[in-house]
């Protein structure tokens, strides 16, 4: 399940129908420790970014996530608005796999 | 609208006890120029590159001294429902350049008065298109029939 801005927010800061779904998204956002979160670049030009959720901080399960940014390694805690959007990985419980 | 529906990018923030030099640190790869100070879930203060500058490096504070020694705190803050005239009376009558945007008492984002200029400058263009159409290409209305 991912959640991420539209074509025409990407391009440009107007925002139109897609604006109140894309903050109703964000607002229910549910990251998990593990998952990716991609940032996406607000100029033309700018490239992506990502992070991988370290904690959850967040009372709800939600924001603030601790986070290590993919290119720096540097830790820092997110709070994900509409230009980011979440890439969550099944988590497998340790023992599922079957050892030959 | 809704000052939530203005903020455009990701919130980052630190723990208090984090050091002035990691702040500065995060704010360059993170691309922000200031950072929400979140103890738990609260809110407890707001960082700048200009509070590094002036608190910090100019007054000769080391890098490993602790982050909340140069934030701004109490925060002002507007919250994520409010409306963006109360955005721009707080922007105003604190002479601010960036506002805390809360939701329940926590921090979600930081809303920048760029954010609001920006807006303001799409819809000026969006008021201006037709009549720069107009101007630009002239427009000629159909010969009118003249009857007798």
């Amino acid at each position: 399940m991912t959640f991420g801005p539209t074509s025409q927010e990407r391009g440009g800061r107007t925002l139109g129908a897609d604006s109140h779904e894309q903050i109703r998204k964000v607002a229910a956002m549910r990251a998990s420790v593990g998952d990716r979160i991609v940032i996406h670049g607000h100029r033309v030009g700018e490239p992506n970014r990502d992070c991988e959720v370290l904690e959850v901080q967040g009372s709800d399960g939600g924001a603030p996530y601790l986070v290590r940014w993919g290119d720096s390694g540097h830790e820092a805690l997110f709070f994900p608005g509409s230009d980011a959007s979440l890439e969550h990985y099944e988590h497998e419980a340790r023992g599922n796999h079957a050892h030959d | 609208m809704r000052t939530i529906e203005m903020l455009h990018r990701s919130g980052v923030g630190v723990a208090p006890a984090r050091t002035i030099r990691e702040a500065a640190t995060i704010m360059e790869h993170a691309g922000v120029g200031a950072l929400a100070v979140v103890d738990g879930d609260q809110l407890v203060g707001v960082v700048t590159d200009r509070d590094i500058v002036r608190r910090a490096v100019a007054r000769g504070l080391h890098g490993d001294a602790r982050i909340d020694a140069v934030m701004t705190s109490p925060v002002v803050t507007v919250a994520a429902d409010d409306t963006l005239d109360a955005a721009y009376a707080l922007f105003a009558s604190h002479g601010l350049r960036r506002l805390a945007v809360t939701r329940d008492g926590s921090f979600v984002g930081m809303l920048t008065i760029d954010d609001l200029l920006v807006s303001l400058v799409e819809q000026l263009d969006a008021l201006a298109r037709p009549i720069t159409a107009e101007i630009l290409f002239a427009q000629r209305d159909p010969a009118v029939p003249i009857t007798t």
